[in-house]
């Protein structure tokens, strides 16, 4: 059997600050096998981004091991295309210079970078955009145009940090269930960071849950809904079971947290759960209890 | 075209102001020539004033060239290493505070009656706002895409050609702008200080002569090339960033 794409074993980071140490990563360990969709959810600050930085090789672990395929990584090229919350769409670049950018840091001559995004813009919905400017998209589009500039890029992994986060609710939903469709055509290795509980459930093949700093694994869920999903596998009685299981790890944490106020019972949904935001349902039926 | 009405008229307002003091107050038209008179004079003297605007307008050009290039590239050295950063940014705010009328003659000392003083007194003051421009247009890369290019593998040459240059346009060319309106004051002054031509020289003349009407219209010739000279620059900056003053639009 090959070896998992991404294999990360007791991780830890520690940054220097004013106040001294701060413990952000506290050893956590994770896989992700080729063509495997996983989700890392956790509170605000839990050092979901620190492990991003880890793993593309721009922060230096403190202790632990990270594997790609086996190996221990570069420093430079990882074969791994980071695509961050905020689209960071170049406001002078067309759309298709844009989704090149990636190609011509690589060294591929700008005419031939273009080309290529070109090709690629009508599985990214931007068919008939490739020279249209940033600021002339809407906020889903553009990011769809930073999905694609990470894609472009041919790297075996894709990581993506909250890519829908800052997208109003509607357009979220829409591109939640276009990735989801086109995840199943290609079958990228994909880690994501989410917020958002049921986008992790909609997508993923596994969720790892992370605690408050410094950050370790609380619960790692098995995602064991048919492919492919719609909304409704989201919605169903499985579905609805995996986002209860998620956010009973998360509030787990958020009660020990709070020095074991609450005892650390069934936690209403819905509370403050250490930075987690639980929105009212995709489909507007709000998070509910599974039929017993 | 409606844009350029509330400027013309106001010019207009300003210079019938004149018209009527000039004629009508305290001063003789020997001392404060009416316009009429300005432009009478100028145009009857329009050969001399054309052969001494030529070398004023090559010193502002080259000056303003070797300018940009030190500005450049002072910037991309302090944008590259903080302790240059540290060490020189404090002589070239000090640079700024020399006093170019005193500082003329001795250029003219230093370096002779050729164009070397007219381009170091231009350079010394219209290269300044050009690098805090660009240091500030640097800085403002944008972070995410700084840490994007950086896990793309881009190196330095690679993230400054592909962000932090294209970032630093809009605020460079508002330190252009703002440093091509002393470009002219600068020549104008090396030129007085060196007897070789020019609008400066052709002012020393006029004035030694008692020929008011022949100073102002050598001022009004100033006052359009450093128009003309604004203009430009408004225009390359349209041209080199056509899609900034769309974006800024859509902004508001």
């Amino acid at each position: 059997m090959s070896p998992p794409r991404i294999e990360v074993t007791d991780l830890r980071k520690t940054f220097a600050s004013a106040s001294g140490p701060v413990e952000v990563l506290g050893g956590v360990s994770l896989h992700v096998d080729r063509g495997e969709f996983v989700s890392i959810v956790g509170p605000s600050g839990s050092g979901k981004s620190t492990l991003f930085g880890l793993l593309t090789g721009l922060l230096e672990p403190t202790g632990g091991r990270i594997l790609l395929d086996g190996r221990s990584p570069d420093r430079s090229n990882r074969g791994l295309a980071w695509m961050p919350q905020a689209d960071a769409l170049l406001p002078w670049r067309t759309v298709e210079r844009n989704v090149a950018l990636g190609l011509e840091v690589q060294g591929v001559s700008p005419a031939r970078a273009r080309a290529r995004a070109r090709d690629l813009l009508p599985t990214f919905g931007l068919d008939g955009f490739a020279r249209t400017h940033p600021h002339e998209l809407s906020g889903g589009m553009r990011q769809r145009a930073a999905f694609a500039r990470t894609v472009a890029q041919g790297r075996d992994v894709l990581l993506l940090d909250e890519p829908f986060g800052a997208l109003d609710a509607l357009t979220r939903t829409d591109l939640q269930l276009w990735l989801a469709g086109l995840w199943q055509a290609e079958r990228w290795t994909v880690l994501l960071i989410s917020h958002d509980i049921r986008e992790a459930v909609l997508l993923s093949d596994r969720v790892y849950v992370l605690g408050p700093r410094p950050a370790t694994v609380q619960a790692v869920i098995d995602v064991d809904l048919p492919r492919p999903r719609s909304l409704d596998d989201v919605l169903s009685a499985g579905g609805v079971d995996l986002e209860r299981q998620i956010l009973s790890a998360l509030a787990g944490q958020a009660t020990s947290a709070a020095e074991g106020r609450d005892g650390g019972g069934a936690a209403p949904f819905g509370k403050h759960d250490g930075g987690i935001v639980v929105r009212p349902g995709l489909a507007g039926g709000g998070v509910q209890d599974p039929p017993q | 075209m409606r844009n350029a009405l509330p400027p013309v008229l106001a010019a207009l307002g300003l210079i019938v102001l004149w018209q009527v003091y000039a004629s009508a107050g305290p001063l003789g038209d020997d001392v404060l020539p009416p316009p009429t008179a300005v432009a009478e004079a100028g145009w009857s003297d329009r050969g001399d004033l054309a052969r001494a605007t030529m070398p004023t307008v090559v010193g502002v050009l080259l000056g303003f060239s070797v300018s940009l290039a030190v500005a450049f590239v002072l910037s991309v050295l302090l944008d590259r290493s903080r302790p240059a950063r540290r060490a020189i940014m404090p002589l070239l705010i000090g640079s700024q505070t020399l006093p170019i009328i005193v500082l003329a003659p001795l250029m003219v000392l230093w370096f002779g009656l050729g164009l070397t003083p007219k381009i170091l007194l231009v350079t010394l003051v219209t290269f300044f706002p050009v690098v805090v421009g660009l240091l500030d247009g640097y800085a403002s890369s944008d972070r995410d895409t700084t840490t994007l290019l950086r896990t793309m593998g881009a190196g330095w040459w690679t993230e400054f050609r592909l962000l932090r240059l294209p970032a630093a346009m809009p605020s460079f060319f508002t330190g252009l702008r703002i440093s091509i309106t002393y470009a002219v004051v600068a020549v104008i002054f090396a030129e007085y200080a060196s007897p070789t031509g020019g609008l400066g020289v052709y002012m020393q003349a006029a004035r030694n002569s008692f020929r008011p009407d022949l100073v102002l219209a050598a001022v009004a010739v100033c006052a359009t090339l450093t128009l003309a000279l604004f203009a430009t620059t408004v225009a390359v900056q349209r041209a080199v960033m056509p899609w900034y003053a769309d974006a800024r639009r859509r902004d508001q």
